[in-house]
């Protein structure tokens, strides 16, 4: 059970840590995109 | 005549329960209206799949197998994932991605609201699911059917049939559950925050960039994600190239529909008495509630940690539109804020954050495949 549970623990880690890491690099593009295409003011 | 009594007779007490629960699917869809393109095929394949002795299901017949209807279409739409990557595309052809173009920090509340996934997974170990169940009863906290079959088939497809029935109706059930998961975390001044929206306009060619270079990048750091990504941001090229829009339309309509009736039958496939009628399926339920709740709770404190830091704060309550069923939860939070200030105007950034719900939900799901895989 402990090592399931470290696990899962694990699975939270890389799980919440991926989603963050993946969503910021978005974010990062959308401000790289709206830079380089701006829309109407 | 006696074969008509020996049909009935063969009906097990168990199988009248389950075609029970089919009836309450198609009430609550039909009479409650919470998702009916789902719950309603689903009850009625709930029905079909419980009598006995019939073509609906494998069988063996004279010692030889003989293919059931519904078994050939999960063996075809649900073992191979073809269903529910259609229906991305279909998805993919509805998001209006803009409101998250022209405000890309909501993207952040999109990832914190996937929290209740991971929460639900450790609680499900405790209750003795093995991982890769636990991963797919943490799924339910996607909010977002389509990657919680996509997820579960592959993981655990003996509980595709609570977890789907779990996913679907807490979807529905997004305005119950989300204001009292809200309050519980916030006081009534910080509902009350305002928030003045500014938003820059966004270019087509952002627009038309935004599914591409998305498409890549899912590609390049989370490729087990990338069937997910991947349909979804093709549906939604469709949607903003503004040459296909016939294929747009399509998408939008004639092959959701299509493939949601389709859907819904075949997961029926796992509503049998013997697969459904089991301890686990509450405590499936159960968590999958647990899981909407933590993942509102996640990213309503995630928004009031960021104001830590801020100058102009969030209204907490946008963090809790970061899951993935659109629109419900951005209207949720908008009439919450309306009913503590009747001039405070926050659908705009619910809708954002809403929107990276959907990108964060599906990211979720692939990176629980990644890891087992």
């Amino acid at each position: 059970m402990g090592a399931l549970l470290g696990k899962a623990f694990e699975l939270m880690l890389f799980g919440m840590g991926g989603i963050f890491a993946v969503l910021f690099m978005i974010y990062l593009l959308i401000l790289i995109l709206n830079k380089a295409f701006p829309g109407n003011k | 005549m006696e074969s008509i009594i020996q049909n009935i007779t063969s009906i097990t007490m168990g199988q009248i329960v389950m075609m029970l629960i089919g009836f309450v699917l198609m009430y609550l869809g039909i009479k409650k209206n919470y998702e009916p393109t789902l719950l309603v095929p689903m009850g009625l394949g709930t029905v079909l799949v419980n009598f006995p002795a019939t073509g609906v299901l494998d069988q063996i017949t004279n010692g030889q197998k003989q293919a059931g209807v519904l078994d050939v279409l999960f063996n075809a739409g649900i073992n191979t994932e073809l269903f529910p990557l259609l229906i991305f595309i279909g998805i993919g052809a509805m998001i209006d991605f803009g409101p998250l173009l022209s405000n890309p920090f909501m993207l952040l509340f999109g990832a914190a609201a996937q929290f209740g996934i991971f929460f639900v997974v450790v609680v499900a170990v405790l209750a003795g699911f093995n991982l890769d169940q636990a991963a797919s009863i943490g799924v339910i906290g996607a909010a977002d059917g389509p990657t919680s079959i996509f997820v579960s088939s592959q993981l655990a497809p003996d509980l595709l049939g609570p977890i789907a029935v779990a996913a679907y109706s807490y979807m529905a059930l997004v305005p119950i559950i989300q204001p009292p998961a809200i309050k519980l975390v916030t006081t009534k001044k910080e509902r009350k925050i305002r928030m003045t929206y500014k938003a820059d306009s966004v270019s087509k060619t952002t627009r038309i960039l935004f599914p591409i270079v998305i498409t890549v990048i899912a590609g390049l750091v989370a490729p087990v994600s990338l069937p997910l990504i991947g349909f979804l941001m093709f549906g939604n090229l469709l949607r903003e190239c503004g040459v296909l829009d016939r294929l747009s339309n399509t998408a939008q309509n004639e092959l959701v529909n299509i493939v949601s009736i389709l859907l819904g039958l075949t997961i029926a496939v796992k509503m049998t008495a013997e697969s459904f009628l089991q301890v686990q399926t509450l405590m499936i339920i159960a968590f999958g509630l647990v899981a909407f709740v933590m993942d509102s709770i996640g990213g309503v404190l995630f928004a009031k940690f960021l104001n830590l830091f801020r100058k102009e704060k969030i209204n907490p309550m946008i963090g809790a539109a970061g899951i993935s069923a659109f629109p419900m939860s951005s209207r949720v939070i908008q009439q919450m804020a309306q009913a503590e200030d009747k001039q405070n105007f926050l659908l705009m950034y619910a809708v954002g954050a809403n929107v990276s719900g959907q990108i964060g939900s599906v990211i979720a799901g692939g990176l629980l495949l990644g890891f087992f895989s």
